[in-house]
């Protein structure tokens, strides 16, 4: 019986809205959209469209944790405090092994079809050749050197990491 | 190190405009609201102070310079992310739900 009395109200409270809506409608976007502003709005429209956000993707998110870790390993390897230089074979194989890395994290980026994503990861790529590039033009790293590459770099990933996790759907929390 | 006392050597005339233009930006950073503008401009000092005081060298203080524009590019991507993201959980979803059900469900008043 209750339920009933509920259902007609909502159906009453649906057709009231619907034919205010309807009376309304016309004056209500002549009022609030003014013609001059059409073209921009369908441009925004295009846009976003064209923008389109995939939905969060944790093999994604793991490609930046690994990544972050490989990173960092390879700074902190070549890092002494005694003024050692580091090895440098060693050094060229670790680099050529995160490059690979990067290109199968790309790969997969790009699969996903989401230019967002693919920025990020070849952002961090970026970061990556300029620490590596960085550090194969000397045969010594400091500790200091090693500090003012690691923080930076590591708030890099954590905000890309960060980047993934905002597509996130309360099904996938 | 004080950012002014730093850039103190710098005694150019031809420079004196663009060290006073970094000044104001650099004070207009340190200030600001956003997170990341504080933090470049904390990480720019710190690895002047250290250029230096000789502990980096100039390549290492453009990898760093290098790098916090990559981060800048990083920052604007995840505020873009935000933004469609509510567009796409908020607006397709409304417009779902109006199209799947609620046009179907309101009769129309003869």
């Amino acid at each position: 019986m209750c339920e009933e009395i509920d259902s007609d109200e909502k159906q009453f409270i649906l057709i009231r809205k619907a034919r205010e809506s309807r009376s309304q409608g016309k004056a209500f976007y002549m009022r609030r959209i003014h013609p001059a502003l059409l073209p921009a709005l369908l441009l925004l429209l295009l846009l976003t469209g064209c923008n389109f956000i995939g939905g969060f993707d944790a093999r994604s998110r793991e490609h930046l944790t690994s990544l972050k870790a490989y990173h960092i390993k390879v700074i902190d390897d070549v890092t002494s405090d005694s003024g050692k230089p580091y090895d440098k074979a060693k050094f060229e194989t670790a680099v050529d092994g995160g490059e690979l890395r990067f290109r199968e994290a790309e790969e997969y980026a790009k699969s996903l079809k989401d230019g967002l994503r693919t920025s990020n990861i070849e952002l961090l790529h970026g970061i990556y050749g300029d620490d590596v590039g960085n550090i194969g033009s000397k045969d010594k790293i400091n500790p200091t050197q090693a500090e003012t590459m690691k923080g930076p770099t590591t708030r890099a990933y954590d905000r890309a990491i960060a980047g993934e996790d905002l597509r996130k759907t309360d099904s996938d929390k | 190190m004080d950012i002014e006392e730093m850039l103190k050597s710098i005694t150019s005339k031809s420079l004196a405009e663009i060290k006073r233009e970094f000044l104001d930006l650099f004070g207009q950073a340190k200030k600001d609201g956003v997170e990341f503008i504080k933090y470049s401009a904390t990480q720019i000092q710190k690895a002047l102070g250290y250029l230096a005081e000789g502990k980096l060298d100039t390549d290492d203080v453009s990898t760093l310079l290098k790098k916090l524009k990559k981060m800048a590019q990083i920052e604007a991507n995840n505020a873009t992310i935000a933004v469609l993201t509510r567009i796409q959980k908020i607006v397709y979803r409304i417009i779902d739900i109006a199209l799947d059900v609620l046009v179907k469900a309101i009769v129309p008043i003869a």
